[in-house]
């Protein structure tokens, strides 16, 4: 039934309008982005962009902001040798937890407004305090990846926002390195990534976010000139309710932009990825793959969107989601869309759910190898496929590895 | 890669201002007062002469449909529907009272033989027709005569107006009415369950093979008259049946409602196949007129290896706004959906199909192609989905759609959502990925990859278009022919 109900604010709800009366103060971008979110309030099954993802559901209460009275702070993990650490302790750049900066980039606290219609992304900018923002000079290559560690303090569950934005100049190319670790809290994380990569810029971003028992909330955002080139992968496991948002335009002609990962989720956990992809110029290349592993009662979700606007001729996209259910509880929904106002493009997707292969394990155990390792092995290779496909090799070794960890821990669980 | 020359002009013939059935006929109506109350929908029950349980079913209804609002989630635009400015009931003087085709108004018949609807039995017995298909003919709000009722009762197969089985067969009607789609299912759905006016009623009893195709063909005539025809077809045990449907519409400036529920029930071992083309008026190439078509069709796999297949040929209507849907009850039920969609002019499409797979071992497929042209959007959205229950589900779903000219638009919007872990799902719009091991056999035999796909899924589709009867296979024989060539997902 379609029945109008005006709604109560829920307790969270109330409980974030509260907080950001008390901070006071605060410039107009920042006073419109909350009035964007009051609107709005918590994304639930009604909103169609999170029709798989309940945040009102997974968010009882606001917790506390992480402010600046901060306990002992973990080392961010290594995830790519000799990468600069850019730490953000408690969504705030901490030098002290930081290498000096390589040469061509350059670090300011200013970060411009930035239009979006999701509502969670609109909290994050009305919270985020401390925005981040680097610059990689135009022509130049960064030859160190250049690691954004976000890093929460311990001590009490908090929510956290932190907000980093690069720009990447014309012909600039860099590797760029998200993570989060101490994310064991239960916590309430908004972090936001705003990539703007100029003509023929080119950025490999690498992230690596292990949600643990918190609620994470990753957007990335990014707007590709002419010729641009984006590759971003993300692996994702855990998290009581984990998503990652992406939001990407190619605004000039013949940008290119690869949007990979891998989610691994147990339990009953909650793990997300959406993502739209606008083609705006002529010429644009897209390529969305995603694999996903279930096991106990976990949810994986994938909705993918590529729009290609009129005009935007010659547009080349393809998307596929891959998901494997190990037990019989595990949910996979998936929604590869698709929105086509051009008429000389080609654009393809695809979506699979389904049990590992019985042929391929019983191939397995005809050559002698029991069912558990025989799985470990097929489900290593379903993963690695995606993260031997990295531009950046030095990255492989860490990817593979945690899903090789998160495999063990399987078998731990199963014994 | 761009459409294909043969195909845009394939389109180009079914082009909006090419309508064929737009003429007028002067009929003398009955109608009910303009607009939507109470009174409206016991005026309507007691035109039909119903009992009371099904008055207090249809304004239970009305009821429910107040509380209600429109849904805006399709991807479609119009103005804001007044509903009450229709006429909500029309009926052809002639019509009303009890009817053999003798008894029909000649300007009635001459109506749909100019439709290429011959209702004359002793002229199909003839042979002027090469197949024998027993036709109810529905002209706005009441079925104005149905041939080849008395074979058919020979077969023990039941096929009449549903107003008229509403008093023949009373516990059919009470047991299944609704019981697929529930009166509170949407809002067009309860609209059309408060004054829904006739529509056909299908009884196959168990183990019998339906002698000849079933078939009901739906004109709106009358002016601002919105049509809510109710479909019911119930396949007994072990029975098979095929049914057609064909609509249109005379040209008319204003937009009319159309707004009908199928439903349909296949028991253990029961097969139903239903097939539509939908030739609604579309509207001038401006986008004026033309009709809505806001259509809950919904089958009910109720037994254990049942069968329903929908096949749809959608070249009609302003807007379209209708699924399909099987719900796979019964073990080893299998639902299957074929669908063609054309869109031109200002036509704007919002349609697609539901597979919910409750029973084990349940399968299903969905082949879908929308082709647009014109100004016009076309967008498939679809559903499968398993249940925690439903262990080695299947389902395969294609769906490729091709757009003619730079001012239309395609889109996809297909969920999948699998609840167990035996359950297959493959969604696919890549044209090089249909079945391998066939592209392979062609490819070995030096046809081409692109070319061995065309062939693969054009022989599939041409397959079940050919299974249509005779009055359809014009508009079908048009869409046969439309390459694969340069479509996209």
């Amino acid at each position: 039934m379609n029945l109008i109900l005006s709604r109560p604010k829920t307790e969270a709800e109330a409980g974030l309008a509260a907080q950001f009366e008390a901070l006071g103060g605060l410039n107009a971008a920042r006073r419109a982005a909350f009035a964007q979110f009051a609107e709005a309030g918590l994304p639930n099954k009604r909103v169609e962009a999170w029709h798989f993802t309940d945040l009102r559901g997974a968010m009882d209460t606001a917790l506390p902001l992480a402010g600046d009275a901060a306990g002992p702070v973990g080392k961010p993990e290594s995830l790519m040798p000799g990468a600069c650490v850019i730490a953000l302790v408690d969504g705030r750049y901490s030098p002290a937890h930081s290498d000096d900066l390589p040469a061509h980039v350059a670090l300011c606290t200013d970060t411009g407004p930035m239009a979006t219609k999701d509502s969670v992304l609109a909290l994050n900018h009305a919270f985020a305090a401390h925005p981040l923002h680097l610059e990689i000079a135009a022509g130049c290559a960064v030859d160190q990846p250049i690691h954004i560690a976000h890093l929460i303090s311990q001590g009490q569950p908090k929510a956290l926002f932190a907000r980093v934005a690069v720009t990447v100049g014309a012909g600039a190319q860099v590797c760029l390195v998200e993570s989060a670790s101490g994310m064991a809290g239960p916590h309430q994380i908004n972090l936001a990534l705003e990539l703007t990569l100029g003509a023929d810029a080119k950025c490999s971003h690498i992230a690596d976010f292990a949600a643990a028992n918190s609620v994470l909330v990753n957007s990335l955002s990014a707007r590709l000139g002419g010729q641009a080139d984006l590759h971003s992968f993300a692996m994702l496991s855990g998290g009581a309710l984990l998503r990652r948002q992406m939001f990407v335009a190619l605004e000039g002609e013949g940008g290119n932009v690869t949007l990979n990962g891998v989610q691994l989720g147990r339990g009953e956990e909650h793990i997300d990825t959406s993502l739209v992809v606008a083609h705006m110029a002529g010429h644009g290349v897209s390529r969305e793959t995603f694999r996903t592993i279930l096991d106990g009662e976990a949810t994986g979700v994938y909705q993918g969107k590529v729009v290609v606007h009129p005009h935007a001729q010659k547009t080349d996209g393809k998307m596929m989601s891959k998901a494997v259910l190990l037990s019989d509880h595990a949910v996979m929904d998936n929604k590869p869309e698709l929105e086509i106002f051009a008429d000389d493009v080609v654009c393809g997707h695809g979506a699979t759910v389904g049990a590992l292969d019985e042929d391929q394990i019983f191939y397995c155990a005809a050559r002698g190898i029991a069912k558990p390792e025989a799985e470990g092995l097929l489900l290593q290779a379903f993963a690695d496929e995606l993260i031997e496909a990295l531009p950046d090799a030095a990255a492989i070794p860490h990817m593979s590895q945690r899903v090789a960890d998160w495999l063990r821990t399987r078998k731990d669980v199963a014994q | 890669m761009a459409a294909v020359q043969e195909t845009v002009e394939k389109v180009r013939a079914i082009d909006v201002s090419e309508y064929k059935y737009g003429f007028t006929t002067d009929l003398e109506m009955e109608m009910a007062p303009r607009g939507l109350s109470e009174d409206i929908v016991r005026f309507i029950s007691a035109k039909k002469g119903e009992p009371e349980w099904l008055l207090a079913w249809r304004l239970d209804a009305y009821r429910r449909w107040l509380t209600m609002v429109e849904p805006t989630w399709a991807r479609v635009e119009h103005d804001k529907i007044d509903y009450q400015n229709l006429y909500y009931y029309a009926a052809p003087k002639s019509a009303i009272g009890p009817k053999t085709l003798a008894e029909v108004d000649p300007e009635i018949l001459r109506m749909y033989d100019k439709l290429g609807i011959p209702l004359l039995e002793q002229e199909i017995l003839a042979g002027v027709q090469e197949r024998r298909v027993a036709v109810d003919a529905v002209i706005d709000s009441v079925s104005v005569v149905t041939t080849f009722k008395a074979e058919l009762a020979k077969a023990g197969v039941i096929f009449c107006p549903i107003s008229e089985a509403v008093h023949s067969h009373p516990e059919l009607v009470k047991k299944y009415l609704g019981s697929v789609v529930p009166v509170t299912d949407n809002y067009f759905a309860t609209l059309n369950s408060a004054v829904f006016s006739d529509g056909s009623f299908v009884y196959i009893p168990p183990g019998v093979r339906c002698p000849m195709e079933l078939s009901t063909y739906f004109r709106i005539n009358e002016q601002n008259t919105g049509q809510f025809e109710r479909t019911l077809i119930i396949a007994d045990k072990g029975a098979y049946v095929s049914y057609l449907e064909g609509c249109t519409a005379p040209k008319r400036d204003e937009n009319q409602l159309h707004a009908a529920v199928v439903e349909l029930i296949a028991l253990d071992d029961a097969e139903i196949k239903y097939s539509t083309v939908q030739n609604w008026y579309p509207g001038d190439a401006n986008g004026k007129g033309g009709i809505y078509n806001f259509v809950t069709k919904r089958g009910d796999c109720r037994g254990a290896r049942a069968k329903i297949s929908w096949t749809q040929v959608e070249t009609g209507s302003a807007i379209t706004w209708k699924y399909p849907s099987c719900i796979l009850r019964g073990d080893d039920s299998r639902g299957e959906f074929y669908s063609i969609a054309i869109s031109n002019g200002r036509q704007q499409v919002d349609s697609g199909t539901k597979m919910i797979h409750l029973g084990k071992n349940t399968t299903s497929r969905i082949i879908s192609k929308g082709i647009s042209a014109g100004h016009s959007q076309n967008t498939y959205r679809g559903l499968v989905s398993a249940h925690r229950k439903a262990t080695g589900a299947r389902n395969f779903t294609n769906c490729d759609s091709l757009l003619i000219g730079e001012n239309c638009g395609a889109h996809t919007v297909p969920y999948l959502e699998a609840k167990n872990a035996s359950a297959q799902f493959e969604h696919e719009a890549t044209t090089s990925k249909i079945s391998e091991d066939q592209l392979f056999y062609c490819q070995q035999r030096g046809i081409g990859a692109e070319e061995a796909t065309a062939l693969i899924v054009n022989g599939f589709v041409r397959d079940v278009l050919q299974q249509l009867p005779m009055e359809f296979a014009v508009e079908a024989q048009k869409l046969i022919a439309i390459s694969l060539e340069g479509s996209v997902g």
